[in-house]
């Protein structure tokens, strides 16, 4: 199905073909609101191999790959004396296929790079990044950015809150094991303090769609970040293993998710 | 009529980023390419022969694409944050 209008196309071909100095303006807006959603949400799919950061490059990549070729391959295709393609539907049909080319060959790039999986056959059926059920990786990001709202807007301590948000990302986003996460955590964060800890998670959350804070909600964790401590430090400024109860950083971290994570059950059900 | 240089050809087609400079040299390109069949074809010849050899490369080293979305992955996204 086509996503952009017949007056943008009409506006593409003005600018291409009929303005003095041909210009891409409105292709580039196009592209940017045909695809953008679509593939960071192809990202998200495919965060095992690629990094969700790397979704405004692709979105370059594109962009340059369609208006670098979209008069020799598709308007101009068969010479000047050819006629210019007037028909938007093919033009969409175009754009989808360049699209679906790029993000097979960034995939099979990025695979061989990782060396995790093997390079996609030519007889292998590849899954249409574009047609694949971008509503289910949609539903997704919504749950989880509803988990995050509840756990952000909850009145937790905040390195109970900064626990939930690294145990996600180091899930979601960098493959950790559910059962090994707690020591993952340990490993991370122990000596640094909950503003490093903040600080860190912040810039890793930036790559994620569901994962972003609002002014409001940053201020709430700055406020957390700033009780007192022991009258002479903030919480901010303190260590995130001198948090640790005395069972351990792994058996805190473990009970510190449960509790959110109830918490987040309770709201969900509600 | 000024026919498009090979360089201009080539440059047009290794395009990597978009910046005014680039985005000016897609302008003219395409400007000239829309009146010019020499040129048109010169440039679709040029483009087949480039995906070909970027298809190929592929498979025997990574492409230059990866090593810049690495390079660009490692300078990284900062944000600055108030303590307060």
């Amino acid at each position: 199905m086509r996503k952009f209008s017949d007056e943008a196309f009409r506006e593409i071909i003005s600018e291409l073909f009929v303005q003095k100095l041909s210009c891409s303006e409105t292709l580039l807006a196009v592209i940017d609101e045909v695809y953008r959603k679509r593939i960071r949400s192809w990202c998200f799919t495919h965060r095992d191999v690629i990094d969700g950061g790397y979704a405004e490059d692709i979105l370059q990549v594109i962009k340059i790959k369609i208006i670098t070729n979209c008069t020799t391959s598709f308007f101009m295709k068969n010479g000047t004396d050819g006629g210019i393609n007037t028909n938007p539907d093919e033009f969409a049909s175009w754009m989808n296929t360049v699209v679906k080319n790029k993000l097979k060959d960034i995939l099979e790039i990025h695979q061989r790079r990782n060396n995790t999986v093997r390079p996609i056959g030519d007889n292998e059926e590849f899954v249409d990044p574009l047609y694949q059920d971008s509503a289910a990786v949609d539903a997704q990001q919504e749950i989880l950015s509803n988990a995050f709202a509840v756990v952000i807007n909850a009145d937790s301590d905040a390195h109970i809150v900064l626990t939930w948000i690294a145990s996600s990302l180091f899930i979601y986003q960098y493959g950790s094991e559910s059962c090994h996460v707690a020591g993952d955590l340990v490993e991370a964060f122990e000596a640094k303090t909950l503003y490093e800890m903040r600080d860190m998670l912040l810039r890793a959350a930036e790559r994620l769609p569901w994962l972003t804070l609002s002014r409001h909600q940053l201020q709430k964790l700055n406020a957390s970040l700033q009780k007192n401590f022991d009258g002479t430090r903030c919480c901010g400024e303190v260590q995130y293993r001198e948090f640790f109860m005395k069972s351990g950083g792994k058996s805190s971290i473990s009970n510190w998710r449960n509790r959110m994570n109830n918490l987040v059950k309770r709201a969900m059900k509600s | 009529m000024k026919h498009l240089t090979p360089e201009e050809m080539i440059n047009f087609i290794s395009i990597s980023e978009l910046t005014p400079e680039t985005l000016a040299l897609v302008s003219k390109v395409n400007t000239h390419i829309r009146q010019c069949d020499s040129c048109l074809t010169k440039l679709q010849a040029f483009q087949f022969i480039n995906d070909e050899l970027a298809k190929q490369t592929q498979h025997v080293e990574e492409s230059l694409l990866a090593y810049e979305l690495r390079r660009q992955s490692k300078t990284g996204q900062t944000i600055s944050l108030d303590r307060g």
